[in-house]
């Protein structure tokens, strides 16, 4: 048997060469195709590519206008270039390395906007989320406080309307303290009362010690029969007399033990408790009304803070991105990586490459910016821009050398004179050490009446700004420091802020310290200015001014209620008074009668029997 | 697909090598098992398409395997995982072959791919075997039985046939 078919060979040498005409004709388009996938896979919004074209022979790649959405907003493109130039190295390709000698893109244009959403198409979500490792979430969610770029202004313009409001609809269905305390009090004196009428019942009455003194009475009338019947007749008189001491001792001592009890509830009704309560329902009711005054460093942050806030935010969250694409060490060699495999796809292991290039290298990229992009009032536009990126690669241990970029440039319109961004990203070893700079000068801010001035409660309206930033990262944890200068400031107040109006009026220059820290995964921002001191004393006044009237209103009102009730209790605690201090007194005074007249009787024997004429018995 | 069976039939009542016939089927099994645009594939057309093998066994080999690994894929996964990752040993051969050139383009440090091949030459000699076995049995004991049965009756008997048939005959 023949074992080689000479007709099977023609055949597979026709098929293999209509597979490599047909990837030659379409070897464009593939390109692309892929390109725009991967590209949209990573960014996680539609990467669009215009035009490419790539040269087999001499590995040259030119691509034309390259739109990169904005993930955060699909209807603008982050980053749009218009044409892109490539050439890659022969000898890596054999080994699946691309590396790119040198890359040249001209007419870059930022924040530009786009014809269609730039949303990433439900298919390519889906991928996304299956193949891309879940990005790490932050430890624990930065709380709201911290959260620099979420400050805002309480809505203190709700105190013109709570002025506008009586004391009595403001405080209907409030509870005082001092009503309540006062409504106390009277229960208490009627308490009182009841506890003094019982006692009273107890003691020796009226009645009682009447019976005493006529008792007394029939006693001294009365005459011993003889002076053996003597002693009994003086120990009557004892008997009695100490019976009445002993009630007038009781009567004194309940006398004292009311003083004690109206001393106390007299000293509970002092003017300058009442005066504490009242000021402690006042504070609560303004507490109620829950006006929420704005602090300084609110005002600043909301007039500035915020928006740079924001920027430095979007731009860690890029940093994150391209961090993943460059893992720092050996780090990005492991073995396996643990996700979530898509049916017949598998897991492509990668293994540590021993020698040679990465398995992607970018040696030196030189870009230049267009100048007719027309600003957009969230994007930026250069008159001039230019830089150049050396060694980005996905294995930096590899090529041994720190990824390097230098940009220059100035803002279009004269929006900024200078602008410098230099940085240097150390992967090579773990941790990275990572370094930026940037530096512009004389940022022009020139808002006209159509922006956003309803809306937004404070913006600078116009001013000239210096920001000079410098930011370090070293393994996850960030270090850097913001510094804005803002000279010839104008603030534009918008309604939300309209009682702030004039403390904006004459702003001088001030700078403006965002602090940032942290850690890559949960960065914190803390801002500081100059201006807040500025600030401070005027919006004090402003809020004294803003809330006096209405304090004042409310005093007034708390007063008047609390100062008719106070009356009420004073003229209970009065009639307590009179009444339970009358009838002690009046018993008092008859005990007294009482032994004044036993204490006028002779007590001893001798003079008794000298006085009622008794025979002696010898 | 209907004409590929059709040749294989009549290949299998021909007097064609039973290892043809095998040899066809088992190179179609790893066509089928394997990833189809994987590097690898193109050696196995090449062998299929040079060597004497039957070629519709091979494609109706492929078609059947191809539906076989849709199920096996997360077999071969483990299986290539394991090849990959977990054997100590071989992670120097890898290793090289990453670092080798054109190796990389053949994605054998893809777990499905490497997972598939693997299980595909290991079955493949039982597959040849076992399948020149099946064709001599086929063709001694069931051959003349077939073609009684009443189906094949109806079928040889259909415009189908016929003009399949005829179609092969003014073919050549």
């Amino acid at each position: 048997m023949k074992m080689i078919r000479w007709g099977g060979l023609i055949t597979f040498i026709v098929i293999i060469g209509l597979i490599a005409a047909f990837d030659l004709f379409f070897l464009d388009t593939i390109i692309e195709r892929s390109l725009e996938r991967q590209g949209s896979l990573i960014v996680g919004a539609r990467v669009d590519i215009g035009e490419l074209d790539f040269s087999l022979f001499d590995l040259h790649l030119a691509i034309k206008d390259l739109q990169v959405t904005d993930p955060e907003h699909p209807m603008l493109n982050a980053v749009e270039s218009g044409e892109i130039f490539i050439n890659l190295a022969a000898a890596p390709l054999l080994k699946k390395k691309i590396v790119i000698e040198n890359m040249t893109v001209r007419n870059i244009a930022l924040n530009t906007p786009r014809k269609t959403s730039g949303a990433l198409p439900p298919r390519l979500n889906r991928i996304r989320n299956k193949v891309a490792a879940p990005e790490k979430e932050p430890d624990a969610p930065a709380s709201a406080t911290n959260r620099l770029e979420e400050c805002s202004l309480p809505d203190f313009s709700a105190v013109a309307d709570i002025r506008n409001r009586s004391p009595e609809d403001i405080l209907s269905g409030v509870k005082l303290k001092s009503s309540e305390f006062l409504s106390e009090y009277v229960n208490k004196v009627s308490a009182t009362r009841q506890s003094w009428k019982t006692r009273l019942e107890a003691l020796p009455t009226k009645e009682s010690l009447n019976a005493d003194l006529k008792s007394l009475k029939e006693l001294i009338n009365e005459k011993p029969k003889n002076v053996t019947e003597l002693p009994g007749y003086l120990e009557k008189i004892k008997v009695l007399k100490n019976r009445v001491q002993s009630s007038k001792q009781a009567l004194t001592a309940a006398g004292k033990d009311f003083q004690s009890d109206m001393s106390s509830l007299r000293e509970s009704l002092s003017s300058a408790n009442i005066e504490k309560l009242k000021s402690q329902d006042l504070s609560a009711v303004m507490k109620k009304l829950d006006i929420k005054i704005p602090s300084s460093e609110d005002l600043v942050c909301v007039l500035v803070g915020k928006d740079i806030a924001r920027k430095i935010t979007t731009a860690l969250s890029w940093y994150r991105k391209l961090n993943g694409l460059m893992p720092a060490g050996k780090g990005g060699d492991a073995a396996e990586k643990p996700r979530q495999v898509p049916r017949m796809k598998g897991v492509d292991v990668a293994f540590p490459v021993t020698h040679g290039y990465p398995d992607f290298l970018l040696e030196k990229a030189a870009f230049s910016t267009r100048s007719d992009v027309p600003s957009l009032p969230e994007g930026v536009a250069f008159s001039k821009l230019s830089g150049t990126f050396e060694g980005l690669t996905t294995q930096p241990y590899l090529y041994g050398k720190p990824a390097v970029f230098n940009i220059s440039g100035a803002l279009a319109g004269g929006g900024a004179r200078e602008l410098l961004f230099k940085g240097t990203m150390d992967h090579r070893t773990e941790p990275a050490d990572d370094s930026f700079t940037l530096s512009v000068k004389e940022i022009k801010i020139r808002r006209t009446e159509t922006d956003d001035s309803e809306t937004a409660p404070l913006q600078i309206a116009s001013a000239d700004i210096t920001m000079n930033s410098g930011l370090k990262m070293h393994g996850g944890s960030i270090e850097g420091r913001t510094v804005l200068t803002v000279l010839n400031p104008e603030v534009a107040v918008g309604s939300k802020a309209a009682a702030f109006k004039d403390l904006f009026k004459n702003t001088g220059p001030f700078d403006v310290f965002i602090s940032i820290g942290g850690t890559l995964e949960q960065p914190s921002m803390a801002l500081s200015s100059s201006l807040t001191k500025t600030l401070k004393s005027g919006l004090e006044n402003i809020v004294r001014e803003k809330l006096s009237g209405l304090e004042k209103n409310i005093k007034t009102y708390i007063a008047t209620r609390v100062d008719a009730e106070r009356e009420k209790a004073d003229s209970e605690t009065n009639s307590l008074e009179k009444s339970i201090n009358g009838t002690i007194a009046e018993r008092l005074e008859l005990a007294g009668r009482i032994l004044k007249e036993a204490s006028g009787q002779d007590t001893s024997p001798t003079d008794v029997l000298k006085k009622k004429g008794l025979p002696l018995p010898f | 697909m209907v004409r590929y069976i059709f040749k294989l039939i009549r290949v299998m009542h021909s007097d064609t090598d039973p290892r043809q016939i095998a040899l066809g089927f088992a190179l179609g099994m790893i066509m089928g098992l394997t990833p189809l645009t994987s590097l690898h594939n193109i050696l196995v057309i090449m062998a299929i398409l040079i060597l004497r093998t039957n070629i519709s066994a091979a494609i109706i080999s492929w078609a059947f395997f191809s539906l076989c690994a849709v199920i096996l894929d997360p077999l071969f996964h483990q299986i290539g995982l394991a090849i990959l990752v977990k054997v100590n040993m071989l992670e120097g051969v890898w290793t090289a072959l990453y670092n080798a050139p054109l190796i990389p383009y053949t994605r054998f440090n893809n777990s499905i791919v490497m997972g598939s091949l693997i299980f595909s030459l290991v079955i493949f000699y039982p597959v040849y075997r076992g399948g020149a076995f099946l064709v001599i049995e086929y063709r001694d004991i069931f051959m003349e039985r077939f073609n009684q049965w009443k189906v094949v009756h109806i079928i040889k008997a259909s415009n189908l046939y016929k003009l399949y048939s005829r179609y092969s005959e003014l073919k050549g």
